[in-house]
């Protein structure tokens, strides 16, 4: 079970031009791949040169794969996927690629960590 | 790599505000790749066996869901970071924020920003656009 820090601290609301207080997600820190390697391989015994080695296979997979316009599901993590916004057109003339705004990779969490995330224990901090 | 294509297919709908029909676009999704396809292909093009992948990306899958859940986030070179956000409704005081958390609370989401090779990717990435 993850436990996190949900911190509140005072900021001006545009909406209500007054100050209120907003909370976010507390970020201890960022791991890196290198360090998250190393945990990993601490950890399980796997060799740090066949977790680097599988790592960027499967980021290179990713993008592979979800810039041809393909989802990509990695199992108990999640699944990732193309998203783009664009702008409506009135008619068939008018449609063209400079419509298109906003071309993104999503990233949807497995159902495995929905459920984990349900679970997390939160401190509030103000 | 080759350059990505992305096809963005144009249907005509109903939109609500102003009670029109206009051609609204979506990138069309050809198909799911499944977890055991994406480990095959990782495995052939690493040059890496299939099963050294698979329990390393279980492995490392398991770290980051732990480091994620507690408050880390985890940058994963050329792929992007994977944080976990809250929304969660203002307050005007401390008081009514600590005592309303649980009912303004509305959602605990993990996030994902595209890391800068992937965003520069994405930009080369053709589009075509289809209309139906």
């Amino acid at each position: 079970m993850g436990q996190i820090k949900v911190k509140g601290t005072m900021q001006r609301v545009a909406i209500f031009d007054e100050n209120r207080i907003i909370g976010h997600a507390v970020r201890y820190s960022t791991v890196k791949e290198d360090e998250l390697v190393s945990y990993v391989a601490r950890s399980s015994h796997i060799p740090e040169s066949t977790l680097i080695a599988s790592t960027i296979a499967i980021r290179e997979a990713i993008a592979f794969f979800v810039l041809n316009g393909h989802h990509v599901d990695l199992g108990k993590f999640g699944i990732f996927g193309i998203r783009s916004k664009q702008k409506a057109a009135i008619d068939e003339e008018q449609v063209d690629a400079s419509l298109v705004k906003h071309l993104t990779v999503g990233f949807k969490p497995s159902a495995r960590i929905k459920r984990a995330i349900a679970d997390i224990r939160i401190e509030i901090e103000v | 790599m080759e350059k990505g294509q992305v096809n963005i297919d144009y249907k005509k709908r109903r939109i609500a505000y102003n009670n029109t029909e206009m051609l609204v676009g979506q990138a069309i999704r050809y198909t799911t790749i499944p977890y055991a396809s994406v480990i095959s292909y990782a495995a052939q093009a690493a040059g890496v066996p299939e099963s050294s992948i698979e329990i390393s990306m279980e492995a490392l899958f398991d770290a980051m869901n732990y480091f994620v859940l507690n408050g880390h986030s985890v940058k994963i070179p050329n792929l992007g970071t994977f944080y976990l956000s809250v929304r969660v409704k203002s307050a005007a005081t401390k008081e009514e924020f600590i005592e309303n958390f649980a009912k303004d609370l509305h959602q605990i989401s993990i996030r994902f920003r595209p890391a800068p090779a992937l965003k520069a990717k994405i930009a080369a990435t053709a589009i075509k656009t289809l209309v139906e």
